[in-house]
């Protein structure tokens, strides 16, 4: 498989410039004029005919095979005034053209869009892409935050008001693959979960594949979400400090210069201020558990540098950290500290004026190390990601009517858990597993109106010695520039598995096939529309259906696995999820927002599990969601933001019944057990949510511009429900709620100089 | 145009109809069950069986009323030394819901290595309630626990035992340590925070049991028995203290551990709570069987 596609890589290259001695060619970046920031999935069209583009990820597009004459270009994107440059190509003739997008009023006084985005920037079925500037808009606790920002959108879920973990059709978190500037994160959250530990003031793009996702991604059976960092101003130096206050960040930007070398850096900062919070508990409240210390901060920079026309490289990089001490009782004390950390090194070569590639060599680390220390009885529970890798891809597009990528990635995942009880050593897990991916996709467009693109995944991982091949497919058929039907299909296969708590994410532990224990695997299947329709609004319709096979879990009920063999420590199961997905938008206006209605169902069983053996919802399926976002320029600086969320209640178990063991001598205590008749049989009442928002923005003094953000979430206060709880101490047995969030106000300030 | 608007209404209220319908699922009805339980322990004579029935949640529960006194028991030695046998022993109630041997007229101890049955026949239940345990062998402690350790000085203390028995795995292990004189009770500081910060009943912490502990934790010694541990975790009092070392049977394993999870649910969602792993037939609790040793120590505080 790999050499094959060696060959082909090759071969794509070796062809390139010879596939189109006699055609004109266009091809270049498309950038940001304000920055020079590239643009990912801008679209390129010629005028008066059906050819078209979208950039790459790197922000590159090429138009080839194209006949001697004059054309008309127009370049859009969300949010940028359409560019139009027309052009006169002879035979033969490579013409690089660069294109300077200007931003419209989006994110200065008033936010009033007015160019719309064309249906080929979302192309892909599945695919959405996340606009940063309404990440930013969005109500949070903290700060923006991208996890919990874009489960306003069809299909993707959270489990509760304190995790931001994604469940995205169906999937459990695990089965997302989250990539920054290219960079597999293990474990994306701050606050053991309660928001994802990415800066948006740092990220450029977010693109995600909510299933069914081309060849060029593989390793999780469920979807994509691939960030990209910010370059950096490349035309000035600029920076922004955020004051808020539980949490505050500061980041500078600017062009580069080395050698003659023109690039630009970006370095964005940010951490917690809980510690005046907690002080103030701390004196206030008589609670021990209140912690000693705990604090968060994440850092992100990233240098670009273009050493030719041809090429470019970056370095990019993320490091962050949650520490907590809590000392609980006298005598008790624990101690956690959590984080990720990742390095990618990146370049990016136009090799002939109809192929690109990109080259990128990662390092990720996760690390997470709990320590306790109860009545002279030490514990500690060492567990560590160490993941290197190195990828390179190449798009080749030698017509208007075939085009290829091809790529390889390969690394090493090596992963460290250990338990010490005691001052003994009990669990040693290690897991050194080589990788390897290799990937051949090919698009067709054998008339203007029909895109087949198919392609071939091989995957080998080293711990336990598997090898997967997977087949993925999909065909659009377009009418005109404004109606798309589309269908997805593909096979997936996932290696590792997420070891976690749905209320906290600071023990997260990933374990891997092996011995006994074989890959997971997930057939999926997408069938979308998307249409542009009269006013600036457009509408996008999916509906999907996955199977989920041989996933394995740790059992959930084991106490020790001291001694047990690796298999012994799973429970192998299966599930399916089918539902349909509806997005309203309006991008452009003074009124601008979504509504999105998610109508969906998944289930699960665990035939070696007693109790799980029948299908049954996870807490986090619920048939409906719908969100309404809405954002409204009021005029003089002044924005509104509302959010609103419905969902039908999370599956949880009723227990009808209760007994107590008698005879058990040797446990302290009765031993209780539930009774019920159906796992997650009942639903708890409806989720409903309202978050609402001000913002004010201006020019400061002259010398910076600022935003003030007054914000809600939860405005109503509305304490839904998140789960039962059952005390024996009762009798009868008393019921009691756990509600989620309470209302949490945010003041934010923004200065941009 | 209306038609086919019409025709898509249809079809989404379709859609959302199915679907709801096939997440309906109204409230459970309760419906009473047998609770059986009883714990054999090697070399023990044999241990009385609880029945019972399971009652609503949310009414009273009072073990008395929800005893049962009409069955007929009957306790089988099914398995011995690897043969086949037919050893049956009537049990008669006690008229609080406990099955006692009252045809025996001296005890019969339970024996490692054999496999017991219990079955009951309950008026007003159609199916004989009826579960199987094979008894772990019985074994011994090797080198008993020092007579007095000092709390929180050097390691925690250490015994060894001989190994017991049980087919197909290795010996999984309960720890249990009870404070033997309570009348003026000396907590350890962890203790003494519990009690006087967060109101703790010290009768709540008289004993303290241990997780299920595989033997894959602890080092074999050359001549075969193992050397375990008690973490200081384990004494809250100052003073004589038993620690008494249970190895159980695969039926307490499996009770004991989802028992758990209903509730402390690892990584389960939060109400998300599976019913407890029985080996029960008909009926739910646990009939199972252990091996046990017990050794002594002083806990004095650090001089």
């Amino acid at each position: 498989m790999l050499r094959s596609l060696v060959l082909l890589c090759g071969g794509a290259l070796f062809l390139a410039p010879c596939a189109l001695a006699q055609s004109a060619t266009i091809n270049g970046y498309v950038a940001d004029e304000a920055n020079s920031e590239t643009l990912i999935q801008a679209n390129i069209l010629i005028e008066n005919t059906s050819r078209g583009a979208a950039t790459n990820t790197s922000g590159f597009y090429i138009l080839s095979n194209l006949e001697s004459g004059t054309y008309t270009l127009r370049v859009s994107y969300l949010g940028f005034i359409t560019a139009r440059e027309t052009v006169t190509l002879e035979a033969g003739e490579t013409r690089r053209l660069d294109f300077d997008l200007y931003t419209e009023a989006f994110e200065t006084e008033e936010i009033v869009v007015e160019a719309d985005e064309s249906l080929e920037e979302q192309r892909a079925p599945g695919l959405q892409e996340v606009p940063i500037q309404i990440v930013e808009r969005l109500p949070s606790a903290f700060q923006a935050d991208l996890f919990r920002s874009i489960q306003v959108l069809p299909g993707i879920k959270a489990s509760s008001d304190f995790s931001s973990k994604l469940y995205i059709r169906g999937g459990s978190p695990d089965q997302t693959l989250i990539l920054l500037d290219g960079t597999t994160v293990y474990n994306p959250t701050h606050f053991f979960g309660f928001f994802s530990t990415f800066n948006t003031e740092a990220i450029k793009d977010v693109r995600i594949y909510k299933g069914a996702y081309p060849a060029t991604y593989g390793g999780r059976l469920g979807s994509v979400i691939d960030i990209y960092n910010r370059d950096g101003n490349r035309n000035e130096t600029e920076g922004m400090v955020q004051l808020g206050l539980l949490a505050s960040r500061a980041g500078v930007e600017g062009p580069l210069s080395l050698g003659g070398v023109r690039g630009s850096y970006t370095l964005d900062a940010r951490r917690s201020t809980l510690e005046p919070l907690l002080a103030f508990l701390r004196n206030n409240l008589d609670e021990e558990a209140i912690p000693r210390r705990f604090y968060f901060y994440d850092v992100n920079a990233k240098v670009n540098l273009d050493l030719s026309s041809n090429d470019r490289v970056s370095i990019s990089g993320y490091a962050g950290r949650d520490k907590v001490l809590v000392r609980f009782a006298d005598d008790a004390e624990f101690d956690l500290d959590y984080g990720n950390q990742t390095l990618s090194l990146g370049y990016t070569r136009i090799l002939s004026e109809t192929a690109f590639s990109s080259f990128r060599a990662t390092g990720s680390r996760y690390f997470s190390f709990p320590m306790g220390r109860v009545a002279g009885t030490e514990f500690e529970r060492p567990n560590s990601i160490l993941d290197f890798s190195g990828r390179a891809d190449i798009e080749w597009v030698p017509s208007e009517r075939f085009e290829s990528k091809v790529g390889l990635w390969g690394g090493h995942l090596d992963l460290n858990l250990r338990s010490i009880f005691d001052g003994v050593e009990r669990i040693d897990f290690s897991a050194d597993a080589p990788y390897g991916s290799g990937y051949a996709q090919v698009q067709y467009r054998p008339s203007p109106s029909w895109i087949f693109t198919g392609g071939f995944r091989g995957d080998y991982f080293g711990a336990g010695n598997f090898t997967r091949l997977a087949p993925r497919l999909q065909i659009e058929r377009k009418w005109g520039e404004d109606f798309i039907l589309q269908a997805a299909a593909g096979r997936y296969y996932q290696f590792l598995t997420l070891v976690s708590n749905e209320a906290f994410s600071g023990f997260d532990v990933w374990v891997t096939t092996g011995e006994g224990v074989q890959p997971s695997s997930s057939d999926q299947l997408a069938l979308g529309l998307k249409t542009r329709l009269p006013l600036g609004f457009r509408f996008d319709a999916e509906v999907y259906a996955r199977t989920m096979d041989n996933l394995f879990e740790i059992r959930p009920e084991i106490q020790d696995v001291a001694g047990l063999d690796y298999a012994d420590l799973f429970r192998i199961g299966e599930g399916y999820a089918y539902g349909a997905e509806f997005l309203l938008e309006k991008t452009t206006g003074t009124l601008t927002g979504l509504v999105s209605y998610t109508i969906g169902s998944t289930r699960r069983r665990f035939s070696d599990s007693p109790g799980f053996a029948s299908f049954y919802p996870p807490k986090y399926d619920r048939l409906n969601d719908v969100s309404l976002v809405l954002f409204f320029s009021l005029g003089r600086g002044w924005s509104t933001t509302l959010v609103g969320s419905y969902a039908t209640g999370q599956a949880y178990t009723e227990p009808v019944g209760r007994y107590t063991v008698e005879g058990v001598g040797f446990v302290t205590g009765d031993l209780n057990g539930l009774v019920s008749q159906q796992l997650n049989g009942q639903r708890l009442p409806a989720y409903h949510r309202i978050d609402v928002g001000l913002t004010k923005r201006g020019r400061l003094l002259g010398f910076a511009d600022y935003s003030v953000r007054v914000q809600a979430v939860n405005a109503l206060n509305h304490r839904n429900l998140w789960f039962y709880r059952y005390d024996f101490d009762e009798n009868p047995v008393e019921r009691s709620a756990v509600r989620q969030l309470p209302i949490l106000p945010n003041v934010a300030l923004t200065l941009r100089f | 145009m209306r038609a086919c608007m019409s025709r898509t209404t249809c079809l989404f209220a379709l859609v959302v109809g199915l679907l709801s319908s096939c997440d309906s699922g109204g409230l459970d009805d309760f419906v009473p069950q047998v609770v059986l339980s009883g714990v054999l322990i090697a070399g023990e004579p044999l241990a009385p069986i609880n029945l019972a029935l399971t009652g609503p949640i949310g009414a009273a529960y009072d073990p008395l009323a929800q005893a049962i006194n009409d069955a007929e028991v009957t306790l089988t030695l099914t398995q011995q030394d690897g043969t086949t046998v037919e050893l049956p022993y009537q049990l008669s109630s006690r008229g609080d819901g406990l099955y006692v041997y009252a045809e025996l007229t001296e005890d019969v101890p339970v024996i490692g290595g054999a496999t017991y049955r219990i079955e009951a026949i309950v008026p007003g239940f159609p199916d004989p309630v009826s579960a199987e345990t094979i008894v772990p062998t019985a074994f011994a402690v090797a080198t008993p626990l020092p007579d007095t350790v000092f709390y929180q000085v050097g390691e925690s203390p250490k015994m060894d035992v001989t190994p017991s028995f049980y087919p197909g795995r290795q010996n999984v292990y309960v720890f249990n340590v009870r404070a033997r004189e309570f009348q003026n009770f000396e907590p350890t500081p962890f203790a003494a925070d519990l009690i006087a910060d967060r109101n703790v009943n010290p009768i709540d912490l008289r004993e303290a049991n241990s997780p299920l502990i595989n033997e894959g934790n602890y080092d074999i010694n050359p001549d075969g028995s193992v050397r375990v541990s008690i973490v200081w975790l384990a004494f809250n009092f100052y003073g004589p203290q038993r620690v008494l070392i249970t190895a159980v049977d695969d039926a307490l394993i499996h009770f004991l551990e989802s028992q758990s999870i209903q509730f402390l649910p690892t990584t389960l969602s939060p109400g998300e709570i599976p019913n407890v792993v029985s080996n029960v037939q008909n009926g739910v609790g646990v009939f199972g069987s252990v091996a046990q040793v017990s050794s002594f120590t002083f806990l004095d505080r650090a001089p």
